[in-house]
């Protein structure tokens, strides 16, 4: 009754070169912010947590800027992890995260398309029968660090 | 003001005035036909009034989730040999601080379960306690738009599950240790079978978790449980075949024209039918209501969709135009496939009109009990009109799911020509071309009634047939045990509660 294929959280990360990096893949720009994200509500060990940082809407949510990733089992006793994103150059950002369980480095649906791992957006963006817009997932990233959470849902 | 039963010279005033009438034919009606129609659309009311769970609740003054009795008083006498507890599903809240749903299928699901153990009966009635009815509890309000109900601030739903009420049927699995509360749009909802407390949704399987698992599965005779699901605009259906044990053996995703709105699928030996309706489904926007995206294509075919078992290879044959919720049995014989269904020539019609607080559809929006007789070989297919009208809910022996069976259980609504409200009155039960009838009376609300085969009995007439009925007046529920083999004599049995339950739609029997 309800359901639209969600063919989204797709990003082509760095994942498959660095299994056991947590913090990887970040690029560095001079004169800019760190973006620190707290993923919330990981609740099991297994498998790696993937954040996907995205720079415009035009790209969003298939084609991430940058990419990171950390390992389930470094979640904190409240069930977080922490990643950032260094050096960003002021603008607007969407975030997406998830919990890759199964290890396989792709966010899984079932057979009608429907995200069967636990994922979340920044800006507590939710989709709607799809994914949300860049605008509602968007936070803003001036001179000054910041940190955000994503809650997986 | 009581409402007589209309006599048959009266029904065939009303039958002449119509014909003769046209349009204008409502002024011909008679002030008592009038009358009737709204004191039945009234009692329909009150079934649900106060949107909120069932009538006169005793415990601590109101409702507060569940409903208890134990021996329930019986006039008659309940077979020694029935055991085993009745389950019934059905929407039943449908108000929540400030919020109200108006279409029937969005109220919350509540589930009775009736007990038969040496001759006594107890019913235990459970608000299921869902997801979403965490989530809306919490919130105090209804937070999401309903299949029929539209919310201008609904949230965003990102997954099928959230809205899941878990509100039509129900499935044993695995000797009655596993109960599951079934919706149509996404999981199956597993229960606590003595508590009916719900423990979770059921996920067959990494790649079906959180999919539409029909509220119609059916289990063939070696105890194979099959069933699909369906997403409106997806092109396709899900299929599951699942042990008898629970475990699943096979899923599938094939691709289906017009599968955007699919309630009920029959089993034969060789394969899965489908019936799928001309009524398509645009693309989610949201705060919509789902069922104001739906139009009806009137000059496209009904198409049986036969999926063969063995390797789910596909054939599609056109039926004329029609709808449907419900079929009854399926079978082979003799190179062919036959089976029956409740035919709807204005299924959306009828569907948009089962809105509360008085859900009405005209006599010509009632379904018709239909034969269809399929050739899969050349792809042809016969379709027959029984003449019956204004029937609901198939039910058949169970134990013969798939193969030959001649007793088909079936509700109607036989309220006068005038009196368009839905609710049906009347257990129909065809076997052999032969027609028993009960009829309850202009005071009553039968809900769906189920064949229970008698342990020890090979045949189908040597059961029962249980189901529940309002009283409009009393605004009490009753449940009615019928020998099947001598149904129009009426109830062996009859069991009161003490309150009303809200109106149901569908239930299984699990033996003890």
């Amino acid at each position: 009754m309800l359901n639209t294929p969600l063919k989204f959280l797709r990003p082509q990360t760095c994942a498959g070169l660095l299994l056991t990096v947590s913090a990887a893949c970040a690029s560095f720009a001079v004169h800019a912010a760190d973006l620190t994200i707290i993923v919330n509500n990981v609740q099991q060990d297994a498998g790696q947590v993937m954040l996907a940082l995205f720079n415009s809407a035009e790209d969003f949510p298939k084609t991430i800027s940058q990419g990171t990733l950390a390992l389930a089992k470094e979640r904190n006793p409240s069930g977080q992890v922490r990643l950032s994103f260094k050096g960003l150059a002021p603008g607007q950002y969407a975030a997406s995260a998830y919990h890759d369980v199964d290890g396989n480095s792709k966010l899984n649906a079932n057979l009608m398309g429907i995200p069967s791992e636990p994922y979340g957006f920044s800006n507590k963006a939710r989709g709607n029968f799809g994914p949300p817009s860049f605008k509602e997932a968007a936070i803003t990233v001036g001179e000054q660090d910041m940190t955000i959470e994503i809650s997986l849902k | 003001m009581p409402c007589p039963v209309p006599t048959n010279l009266h029904r065939r005033r009303l039958l002449q005035g119509l014909a003769w009438g046209g349009a204008g034919a409502a002024g011909l009606l008679s002030p008592l036909a009038r009358a009737c129609a709204t004191d039945r659309a009234t009692a329909f009311a009150r079934a649900y009034a106060p949107y909120d769970g069932p009538l006169n609740a005793t415990a601590g003054g109101g409702f507060n989730g569940t409903l208890a009795t134990t021996n329930i008083p019986v006039r008659g006498k309940i077979p020694a040999g029935l055991r085993g507890t009745l389950y019934r599903n059905g929407a039943a809240r449908f108000k929540l601080g400030s919020t109200r749903y108006t279409h029937w299928f969005d109220g919350d699901g509540m589930v009775q379960a009736f007990n038969f153990a040496d001759g006594k009966a107890s019913h235990l009635g459970v608000l299921l306690r869902t997801p979403k009815l965490v989530e809306e509890e919490a919130a105090g309000r209804f937070l999401y738009a309903g299949f029929g109900t539209e919310m201008a601030d609904s949230q965003p739903v990102d997954r099928p599950d959230l809205l899941n009420t878990a509100n039509i049927n129900m499935l044993s699995m695995n000797g009655g240790r596993d109960l599951y509360a079934l919706w149509e749009g996404g999981s199956a909802t597993q229960l606590n079978p003595q508590t009916l407390a719900v423990q979770g949704f059921k996920a067959w399987s990494p790649e079906t978790a959180g999919a539409s698992f029909s509220a119609h599965p059916r289990r063939a005779p070696d105890g194979t449980l099959w069933n699909f699901g369906y997403a409106p605009h997806s092109g396709k259906l899900v299929i599951y075949e699942i042990s008898a044990q629970g475990q699943l053996k096979r899923q599938a995703a094939i691709a289906a024209p017009q599968a955007d709105m699919v309630h009920d699928f029959a089993i034969t030996r060789n394969y899965l039918v489908f019936l799928l309706m001309p009524l398509h489904a645009k693309p989610h926007t949201p705060a919509a209501g789902s069922l104001e995206r739906y139009t009806w294509h009137s000059d496209a075919p009904l198409v049986a969709m036969l999926v063969r078992k063995s390797d789910f290879s596909v054939r599609h044959i056109d039926l004329p135009n029609g709808g449907l919720f419900h079929l009854g049995n399926a079978w082979e014989e003799g190179g062919m496939v036959r089976l029956g269904y409740a035919r709807y020539g204005k299924f959306l019609e009828h569907l948009k009109n089962l809105v509360l607080p008085a859900p009405q559809s005209p006599p010509d929006q009632l379904a018709r009990w239909t034969l269809v007789e399929i050739n899969p070989t050349q792809g042809t297919a016969r379709h027959i009109d029984t003449g019956l009208q204004g029937i609901e809910f198939p039910s058949f022996d169970t134990r013969r799911t798939g193969e030959k069976t001649d007793f088909t259980v079936l509700m109607q609504n036989t309220h006068s020509e005038a009196d368009t409200s839905t609710g049906n009155d009347t257990v129909v039960a065809l076997s052999n071309n032969k027609i028993q009838r009960y009829s309850y009376g202009s005071h009553w609300l039968a809900e769906e009634h189920v064949l229970v085969p008698a342990p020890g009995s090979t045949t189908e007439l040597g059961g029962w047939v249980l189901g529940t009925a309002f009283h409009t007046t009393t605004h009490k529920t009753t449940l009615s045990i019928f020998e099947a083999h001598a149904l129009a004599k009426g109830p062996v049995a009859q069991l009161s509660l003490p309150y009303g339950l809200p109106l149901g739609l569908h239930g299984q029997f699990v033996a003890a």
